[in-house]
Parts: C-alpha cells; sequence; structure tokens
C-alpha cells in the first residue's frame, strides 16, 4: 500500500487512499496534523511532534523545528549530545507517520510517495529520499507540493479547469504554480517560488521588531543562543496567530520568572512584514511569464499553507490579483490529500485511471561554457542553458558544444543547475569528462544530451561523432556515494533512540504541555502548576490506569482554563 | 513521429480548442511517456502548434475558403496572442494620477487656479514625508528632496496641470529634447526622481498585470534616457529587483541594459573615491593630452593601467568615452624613453649583425619570393592545374590584386603560407559575392558554399559566425572539410574560366518577403521561439540565435522551391 506524506517545514501529515478516495491519517493524539519537531534527550530518549515542540520551551538546545530548511545542506544540528542531519531528524517524524498508518490499517507501509516544494533542487529532493529510506520506506515518488494542492483541488469535482494559479505559503518555503485541468489531464504550465520564504520568516520579522520593545535592556543576550531564539520564536509565533483575529495581541515571553510583553497592532505587524509581502510577488511574475499566461486569464487563485490564514497575507494577495482568492481546499491538508491521490496514480488504483499528471523541470539545467569575447580573450565559467527551466517533463535536449583550443586532449562539462548567467551562482550537480582527437580548435565538437525523467533523475550522455567516443553521467549526489553501508549505520543510529509506546502519546503529551505551561506562566499560577505536575506523575507512577485516565482529564481541564485566560 | 500537428494529434483541422485538447488528452492517456520522451515532446509541441493555428483560423476565418495544404498558414505578421515585450505608450494610470481624483479631494481648492496648483504641490510635499518608504539611494547629492521647510511655493514636481508624473518624467527623459546629450539640472533632476517615486509606489500597490506594465514601460524610458537617467536607476533597480535579474542566463535585454550601465554608473562613482585601487589610474587617463616621458617616477604603474584598462573593456565598456584618447593610447604604446634606453644598445648591436647578413637582399628577392607564393597560392585556390599564368590570362585584375598583396605581405614579413591564405580569403569571398549576383545553378553553387561555411564557423564560436555572416568572408584560420575545400575550388575555377571573377559590383541594403511556410521550417528547424525568429530575419540579433536562424533559413530556402527564393537567397 502506498502512502502519501506532506512533509512539511511547520506540520507533517499522511494520508491513504481508501475507497476511492484520500483520506487523512490521525496521529496518536488524535490530529491529522504532526508537528515537524524533534526533541532528543541526553539518555536517547526522543520526542516527536507536538510534545516535542512544547519541549521547545522547556528543551530549547535539545529541540529541533524548521529543519526541512537544512535539508540538502550538509549541516547537523547538535540534540541530546549527539549531532543529527536534518534528514535524520525528517526520517524520524517520516517513521512516526508510519507508525500512525499501522495503528489505523494494520499493516506498515513500506512504500510512499513524499511531497517537495516544486522548488527544492535537486540535492534537496535527494536528500528527502534519503530521508525516507531511513525510515524504512521506499519513496516511490516525489511530487511537488503544488502540483499536489492542485491535484487536491481539482479533483474535487472532476471537472475541467482554465489554468488557476496555487499559491503555497507554508511554513519555511513559497511556492507558486499555474496549473491546467482537462479531460483529466492535470498540465502544470509553470512553477516558480522562494525556498528561503515561509511562515518562519513573517516569526522573525515580528520578533525583530518587538524585541526591542520587549526587552529594551537586551537581557535576552544573557541566554544562550538556542534559548534566545525558541523564546522569541514561540512569542512571534502565538501572537502572530492571534493576529490572525484581533486588530491588535500580545507579543510575550518569561524571562527569570518576570513576564515581559508588549502590545503589537496589526499595522505595525504589516509594516514590519512589508518586504516580505513584496518578495511574495516576484515568484507569481516568473511563473506567468514563464508560461506566458496573463493574471486576468487565470481563473481561481488557490490558497494552500497555514500561513496564507494570515490576513497580512491574505489582504496582500488580493492586492496582487486584484481579486479575492479562493480557499476553498484546507490549506493543511491539500497536499498530502493531493499526495495520496499521487499515490493511488503510482498504485494504478483503477479509480483514478483515466487521470494523468504532466509536471515541468522547475530550474534550468545546463553545461559550463567558455566563450570567446569580443577582445581576443576568453570568458570562463559562463553558463549555457540546455533544458530551461519550466519546459515539460520527461524531457531530452541535446545540444553540440565545440573545442576552444588547438589539439585539446578532453572536453570538460560541468553540469549546472539554476538561472545565473555565469556558473557560480548556480548549484553544481556533477562533472563529465570526455577525450578527444586532438584537432585544431573548433573543429572537434561534442553532443551532449540531458535527459530529466519524470523522478527527477537527471542523466548526460555525450557524444563525439569524429571520434565516436560515447559518455554517460548519471547524476547521484556525493551523499549517496558512501552508500549502503553508511545509510545502514545511520539507521541503525537511529534505530536506538527509545521512543514512548503508542498508548502513553496521550500521556506524554500531556506532561510536556503542563511543563510548557509551567515555563510560560509565574508568579502563583505557576506554583499551581507545578503542583499539579506532582500530581499527574504521582498518579503515572502508580500505573493504574484508572487513576492515570482520571488525573489527565483534570490536569487537561486545568491547563485548558489557565490557557484560556489571555492576560493583557 | 512526426508530421504536421494535426496528424501528430490525429484530428482534422479544426479552431475548436477543446477538441484540440482532447485529442491530445486521449493520445497523452495511450503512450507512456517514460518511455517514448521524444513522442511525448512532439506530442506536445503538436498540441502547441495547434492551439495557435486555431486561434489564428478563428480570427480570420479562413475556415469558409476552400482547402488549403496542411501546413498553409496566413502571411507572417504579428501574431495576435504574443504580449507585446514593451508597452511604448505610457499606461494608463489612474487614480492618483489623473487631476480629476486630486480635485475630488474634500477641501482641496479648484485645480484650475494658482492657488489650486500650489495647493496640490504642498501635498505632494506631505505625501512625500509619508509615502511609502523608498530607501535614497542616488549618490548625486542634487536629487535629495528637500522635505522640510517651506518650500511648498517651490514647484517641487514641477507638473503642468493636467500632467501626470509618468509623463513629466518621460519628458524629461525623452532622447529626442534638445538637451538630451547633456545631465539633469538640478530641477530637473528632482523632479524626475520625485516623479520616480510616485510612480514606483503605484508600482509596489498595484495590481500584478499593471506592476508589470509599468515596470516594463519604467525600464523603456530609462533605458531610452540613457545617460541622462542614470541618476534615477538606483531607485527603480532597488524597488523592482532588477538587480536578481541581472545574473540570470535569460534576462530581459532592457533591464540587461539597465543592469550594466548601472554597474558601470557605481564603478565611475567609486574610482572618483580616493581609496580605489584604480583611483589613481582613472585619474591618469582622463587627463587629456600625451602621457608625460617620465610617467614611470610617479602616478600609476604601467601594469595599473594595463588592467583597468582591460576591466573597463571588458565590463564596463562606455566608461572608456572618459579617457583621453590620446593618453590612452600613449600609455598602450608603452613607455618609449624606458624602453628607449633598454633597447638602444640592443639595437645598435644588432643592426650591425642584421646589415652585415642581409647584404644582399634586394628587391630581386622580393619578386621571386613573390612568384614562388603565387606559384603555391593558385592552386590551392582554384585547384590543382591552375597556375599564375592562366589566371593572369582569364582575370588580369584579379592577378595583379593578388600579386600586389602577396608582395605587401613578405614584405612586412609574413610567411608564405599566410599568403596563401590571404589569396584563399580573397578568392572565397569574390566567388561568394559574384556567385550571388548569378542565377540557376552557379547561385545554387555559391549558396551552397556559403551554407558549409557559416556551419563550419559556427562549429568554432558563435562569434566567427556572426563575422561571415555580416562580413561575407571566411577567414583562412578557420578549416573546411577537404571535400567542401574541392567545390570550392572547382567553383572558383568555373567562376574565373567564364570571366566572372571581377570586381563585385556594390549594391544597397536588400530586403525580402519571407513566406510563412517558411518561417515555420526555420522555427521547426531551430526550435527557437517565432519572436526571436522573426528578431533575426530581420538582422537584429548578432547571438547565437541570429546565427542558427541564418544557417537554418539558408538551408531551407535551398530545398524551397516556392515564391521569393532567389530574393532571399540575395539577402543571406
Amino acid at each position: 500500500m502506498l502512502i502519501g506524506i506532506d512533509l512539511g517545514t511547520t506540520n507533517s501529515a499522511v494520508a491513504i487512499w481508501r475507497d476511492g478516495e484520500a483520506v487523512l491519517v490521525p496521529n496518536a493524539l488524535g490530529d491529522f496534523l504532526t508537528p515537524s519537531a524533534v526533541s532528543i534527550a541526553r539518555d536517547g530518549q526522543a520526542w516527536i511532534g507536538r510534545p516535542a515542540l512544547d519541549r521547545l520551551a522547556t528543551h530549547p538546545q535539545d529541540t529541533a523545528t524548521s529543519f526541512k530548511r537544512l535539508m540538502g545542506t550538509a549541516s547537523t544540528t547538535r540534540l541530546g549530545g549527539k549531532d543529527y542531519k536534518a534528514e535524520d531528524l525528517s526520517a524520524l517524524v517520516l517513521g512516526a507517520l508510519a507508525a500512525d498508518v499501522e495503528a489505523l490499517t494494520g499493516k506498515r507501509p513500506t512504500e510512499a510517495v513524499v511531497t517537495v516544494p516544486a522548488y527544492f533542487n535537486d540535492r534537496q529532493r535527494k536528500a528527502t529520499r534519503r530521508a525516507g529510506e531511513l525510515a524504512g520506506l521506499t519513496v516511490r515518488r516525489l511530487i511537488n507540493e503544488p502540483t499536489a494542492a492542485a491535484l487536491a483541488f481539482g479533483l474535487q469535482d472532476k471537472g475541467d479547469r482554465e489554468p488557476f494559479l496555487i499559491f503555497d505559503l507554508g511554513g519555511g518555503t513559497f511556492d507558486v504554480s499555474v496549473v491546467e485541468m482537462f479531460d483529466g489531464v492535470v498540465e502544470v504550465r509553470a512553477s516558480a517560488g522562494d525556498n528561503r520564504l515561509g511562515g518562519d520568516d513573517f516569526d522573525h520579522a515580528l520578533a525583530a521588531m518587538a524585541r526591542p520593545r520587549v526587552d529594551p535592556a537586551n537581557r535576552l543576550d544573557a541566554l544562550p543562543a538556542a534559548q534566545q531564539e525558541a523564546l522569541l520564536k514561540r512569542a512571534a509565533e502565538s501572537c502572530r496567530r492571534a493576529l490572525s483575529t484581533a486588530s491588535e495581541a500580545e507579543f510575550a515571553l518569561v524571562l527569570d520568572e518576570e513576564r515581559l510583553a508588549a502590545v503589537i497592532t496589526e499595522a505595525e505587524f504589516e509594516s514590519a512584514c512589508e518586504p516580505l509581502l513584496r518578495r511574495l510577488r516576484e515568484p507569481v511574475v516568473r511563473a506567468l511569464r514563464d508560461c506566458a499566461i496573463d493574471a486576468s486569464e487565470l481563473s481561481e487563485i488557490v490558497l494552500v499553507g497555514g500561513t496564507t490564514r494570515m490576513p497580512v497575507v491574505r489582504r496582500a494577495i488580493t492586492r496582487l490579483f486584484g481579486r479575492f482568492p479562493n480557499a476553498s481546499v484546507h490549506p493543511d491538508h491539500a497536499v498530502a490529500l493531493g499526495a495520496a491521490m499521487q499515490a493511488a496514480l503510482v498504485g494504478r488504483d483503477a479509480a483514478l485511471d483515466e487521470i494523468r499528471i504532466t509536471d515541468v523541470c522547475p530550474f534550468t539545467l545546463g553545461v559550463e561554457v567558455a566563450e570567446q569575447d569580443g577582445h581576443g580573450g576568453l570568458q570562463r565559467g559562463l553558463f549555457s542553458p540546455v533544458i530551461e527551466r519550466n519546459t515539460p517533463v520527461p524531457v531530452s535536449r541535446m545540444n553540440t558544444y565545440s573545442t576552444l583550443g588547438d589539439n585539446q586532449k578532453t572536453l570538460e562539462f560541468g553540469i549546472y543547475q539554476g538561472e545565473a548567467r555565469e556558473v557560480r551562482g548556480n548549484v553544481k550537480l556533477g562533472h563529465i569528462a570526455i577525450p578527444v582527437p586532438p584537432r585544431p580548435a573548433g573543429e572537434v565538437s561534442a553532443q551532449v544530451r540531458f535527459s530529466y525523467d519524470s523522478s527527477g533523475l537527471l542523466e548526460i550522455d555525450v557524444h563525439v561523432p569524429a571520434s565516436g567516443v560515447e559518455c554517460n553521467l548519471v547524476i547521484v549526489d556525493e551523499e549517496d556515494r558512501p552508500g549502503r553501508k553508511e545509510l545502514d549505520s545511520r539507521r541503525a543510529a537511529l534505530a536506538k533512540l527509545k521512543f514512548h509506546p503508542r498508548e502513553e502519546a496521550g500521556n506524554v503529551a500531556v506532561m510536556t504541555r503542563a511543563e510548557r505551561c509551567y515555563e510560560d506562566h509565574i508568579g502563583d499560577v505557576r506554583q499551581a502548576i507545578g503542583h499539579w505536575i506532582t500530581l499527574f506523575a504521582g498518579a503515572l507512577d502508580t500505573q493504574d490506569p484508572r487513576r492515570i485516565a482520571d488525573a489527565r482529564a483534570m490536569l487537561v481541564a486545568r491547563l485548558d482554563e489557565v490557557e484560556s485566560v489571555t492576560p493583557l | 513521429m512526426s508530421g504536421t500537428p494535426w496528424s501528430i494529434l490525429g484530428i482534422g483541422r479544426t479552431a475548436n480548442a477543446a477538441a484540440i485538447r482532447k485529442a491530445y488528452a486521449a493520445r497523452l492517456k495511450a503512450m507512456d511517456v517514460d518511455k517514448d520522451v521524444e513522442g511525448f515532446a512532439q506530442l506536445r509541441q503538436a498540441r502547441d502548434q495547434a492551439l495557435r493555428l486555431a486561434r489564428n483560423l478563428a480570427a480570420t476565418e479562413e475556415l469558409a475558403q476552400p482547402e488549403l495544404g496542411p501546413e498553409e498558414e496566413p502571411e507572417f505578421g504579428p501574431s495576435p496572442d504574443a504580449p507585446p515585450r514593451w508597452t511604448y505608450a505610457a499606461p494608463q494610470l489612474s487614480g492618483d494620477w489623473s487631476r480629476a481624483d486630486l480635485a475630488a479631494r474634500p477641501g482641496e481648492p479648484d485645480d484650475t487656479t494658482m492657488l489650486g496648483r500650489m495647493a496640490w504641490a504642498a501635498a505632494a510635499v506631505r505625501e512625500g514625508v509619508s509615502g511609502a518608504g523608498i530607501p535614497l539611494t542616488t549618490i548625486d547629492p542634487f536629487t535629495a528632496p528637500l522635505l522640510h521647510g517651506n518650500h511648498a511655493a517651490d514647484d517641487m514636481l514641477g507638473l503642468r496641470p493636467g500632467e501626470t508624473p509618468a509623463e513629466r518624467l518621460a519628458i524629461l527623459l525623452d532622447p529626442e529634447r534638445e538637451t538630451a546629450s547633456e545631465p539633469l539640472t538640478e530641477t530637473e533632476a528632482r523632479q524626475a526622481t520625485r516623479a520616480l517615486r510616485k510612480i514606483l509606489d503605484d508600482a509596489a500597490q498595484a495590481q500584478i498585470t499593471r506592476a508589470q506594465q509599468i515596470e516594463d514601460w519604467l525600464a523603456e524610458v530609462l533605458a531610452r534616457g540613457w545617460p541622462r537617467s542614470a541618476p534615477l536607476l538606483e531607485d527603480a533597480n532597488a524597488a523592482f529587483g532588477w538587480e536578481r535579474e541581472w545574473a540570470a542566463h535569460d534576462a530581459r535585454p532592457g533591464v540587461a541594459f539597465l543592469g550594466a550601465r548601472l554597474r558601470g554608473y557605481r564603478f565611475q562613482q567609486s574610482v572618483l573615491q580616493p581609496g580605489h585601487r584604480y583611483h589613481k589610474a582613472w585619474n591618469e587617463l582622463v587627463r587629456p593630452g600625451r602621457a608625460s616621458r617620465f610617467r614611470m617616477l610617479r602616478g600609476p604603474a604601467q601594469g595599473e593601467v594595463d588592467s583597468l584598462l582591460r576591466g573597463v573593456r571588458q565590463n564596463f565598456p562606455e566608461l572608456e568615452t572618459h579617457f583621453a584618447p590620446e593618453r590612452v593610447a600613449s600609455w598602450e604604446s608603452g613607455n618609449p624613453f624606458a624602453s628607449g634606453l633598454l633597447i638602444f644598445f640592443g639595437v645598435i648591436a644588432l643592426s650591425i649583425v642584421i646589415a652585415l647578413a642581409n647584404g644582399s637582399s634586394s628587391r630581386g628577392s622580393l619578386e621571386r619570393d613573390t612568384r614562388q607564393a603565387m606559384q603555391a597560392a593558385v592552386p590551392e585556390a582554384f585547384g590543382e592545374g591552375h597556375d599564375p599564368s592562366w589566371l593572369w590570362d582569364k582575370q588580369p585584375e584579379l592577378a595583379g590584386l593578388l600579386n600586389a598583396q602577396a608582395r605587401t605581405l613578405l614584405e612586412n614579413g609574413d610567411s608564405e603560407a599566410a599568403v596563401v591564405d590571404k589569396v584563399v580569403e580573397i578568392v572565397r569571398g569574390r566567388s561568394f559575392l559574384n556567385g550571388r549576383e548569378l542565377a540557376g545553378g552557379d547561385l545554387d553553387t555559391a549558396m551552397h558554399l556559403r551554407l558549409a561555411q557559416l556551419r563550419a564557423a559556427q562549429s568554432r564560436s558563435v562569434a566567427a559566425c556572426i563575422d561571415v555572416r555580416n562580413s561575407g568572408v571566411l577567414h583562412g584560420a578557420i578549416p573546411l572539410p577537404e571535400h567542401l575545400r574541392g567545390q570550392e575550388r572547382a567553383f572558383a575555377a568555373h567562376l574565373a574560366e567564364t570571366g566572372r571573377l571581377g570586381r563585385p559590383k556594390g549594391h544597397g541594403e536588400r530586403s525580402a518577403m519571407v513566406p510563412g511556410r517558411l518561417i515555420d521550417q526555420v522555427v521547426a528547424a531551430t526550435r527557437l521561439s517565432r519572436d526571436t525568429v522573426k528578431q533575426a530575419m530581420s538582422g537584429k540579433r548578432d547571438d547565437a540565435a541570429g546565427c542558427a536562424v541564418t544557417i537554418a533559413l539558408l538551408d531551407r530556402t535551398l530545398a524551397w522551391q516556392g515564391e521569393n527564393r532567389r530574393e532571399i537567397l540575395m539577402t543571406l
């Protein structure tokens, strides 16, 4: 059984195809969304999801969030005394989601379709695949998030649709896709995006603006960086959420048993976000230009991603397009549901037999060349595109290149992905060299063929007609080269972590929530919470399920009461 | 699969877009795209082409006319669906721009009176203070608007009644203006900046299509108004983020142009700062007059000046106009004083040796060498069995020219191989230029050879190809395959035999109408966009596209049997 997973920056979700429709799978706490957060203690105990997010308040140095931003890079996060790469942490989240499916259906899934932002480059995609493998899931297909959302939106009523635009603003990435549907064909016309624009950036902007007001004496600097960041991030997130429904909200954090707070109005927030809102424009312009469709021809602007709930963002979008966007799909669920639909397609489910999806290649792919300039000099490091961006995929294109010097021995091609004119601004994917017969400059040419298939695998074939020599390269990430052994050892390391049994999930979540509340409050309320925590811990020790259940219900009720009162 | 778009889709010619899409969907579902990548590409292309044809059909209602051939299309004309890249007219700006709206503001006096104009100018000042904060990045101090104080009396924006900021900006930067070759005056610069700010504010708040129109229009106006528009570029760049686009391989030409100019402008501003690496070199080069002979003693080093010149020529060519030409020339030719000292003794010693060795050098030996070179060159150019005496007989004028060229080259110390190359070059050029004026088989041969030459040049580099296209001459340094050389020789000999290798007659600018079908073939052969192809055919492209289009057009025209064939060939 193939499952569809939305691996998001802030939240992740998993869905399966059942009885001719896509359904979301709830996690152990009964939620459809599992926060993409991991917390690991020194002794190897791991928390994943909402409990981990709560532990951001109590153990910020051992908790990681938004690690999707680090996918495809070599940077590591130190949790509980050990270093983890972003793909390891993503693997833990994927593993938790697979366990949720097992709990629902009784079978552990082995294959999955995982979503990635349309604008993820080759390295980031390969890292996502590896995360799946580390979690014991074969990633049969990677699907672009806006395409998945388009599937969920478009297949609602299976009718024909004029081109519509998917506006996917999630926790960490922004993607725009122009999609057309007709006769069961879902055709992506163009994709564009910004990998560094999401809800997290709005949080940063808010925190940057509010910090001098909340902490004029800069007392936060005394704390370690992880803690500072965690405090500011959580304050910003709750403030931002409150601003979605009110015209002003409090930005508050607790430092050294003291509560520091400032009131932020919506207007102030909007002006702080202005540079971010302006950045929303560029990918939209690029996508529309690349498919030569005017904004007025779009039938709908479909909002996807939790950040599109913000009124500031909605206003900006309305201003951008001159009309109200379409919020009919659930912004947090659409991508996972679409992934499940793609999973069903890959698994050749009969219900979706008449559906075909064609996507595009979001980046330009090409080689490094040198050219003779007008002054008789040689300009090196130029980018020669072979496959232009937003070409329908699968695609195979060929260009011819020739030698520049007399009796040149080899032709070397650096393979790059990106839009810059000089290769140093692009991402290097690989390198291929082919020997050429010695001839005067320009007499020997090589035909370079790029083949990019539906799953995003790039293959390069180089052929020299003069000598008949052929060379082939399949782009494999350097990370993949260590191979099976390294992957197995990493998987073993992850398996060594201690996970809470599923039955305990509810108790674990309540405990972490209580501890977070303890951190968030001061004075009498804090004391009271501390007391309740002790009571609950005592109940847990008795191992009596009835008593535990009662104690839990009481704690939950009390926490609800404490959190519902918003001091202003 | 190949063929017409209709045959690939499996439907008859139709203007119904839905039917085309349905056919595409059916075909797509029947294939496995991963296994048949080429087929998928063709299917997609066929669908796009069919949709385009359908749009044209619907527009011109040709369905009523008698059945045309499968690839027929209305004559070459502007395609109705392509959005214009540049909007030459100012967009219809509304809202804040139109005077009517301002007059409607409560409390404002009637705008036809002098009072009204002043009050509105005051409003402009007030708004400037609280308007969207676009950072002031221009270095020119005169464009800093005076936001404080009572300067309301001074008409800041200088708008005449009924004029919009866009119009004002366009007038100030109009290249047709008398003052177009001078930089903006203080007042003009202030007005221009304020007008630009208002336009940028509008664009930041506007809907996407209008924002795009404004951006395109601004890029056009600023580009045409260069260099007067120099102080405004930073603001526009900051607002639209053009800087990110310059570095892209597919930057829009207008933006790329402005980017290059802005970079040059920034470099110029920074090099004028005393701490800059090339500051001394710059100051030296802009001073008029020749460089002093004693410049080694003080002033910039030769190396510094060299690298400044190289950098400017490569990256900011237009900045070279700031340099005094004689000074640049004198720096480039090196310092005679210093080198003179070094070479002085060497020359004395060497000249004695040379005089002894070449004692017997006389005009006679030069004649002998020339004769020898011609003996080698003529068969190389015309084929075995031809020698100078034959050439003197058939084409005396050409023989005389070649002889003189050979002698000059040898006199200057060039080798015999260089002479041979030169002769081949001249003969080749003549064969082409004369052959093009002929008719029938001779014209075809000439153009086939030309095609081969262009292809050879293209495989060398794009610049070489453009060079051949524009100058009509393929330099000897670019080798051609042997069988082609044989054809060239035979053709040249054939022309010489019939005395048609004379001095080519000049002719004026030539043009020809290219039929739509032919354009289609070129578009299919080069896989470029239709617009690019048309631009290249109008001679506007001097890059890889222009080269590819010329070759494809020549190739297709040679295979073409329809009208205008000869006219088209004569322009290529």
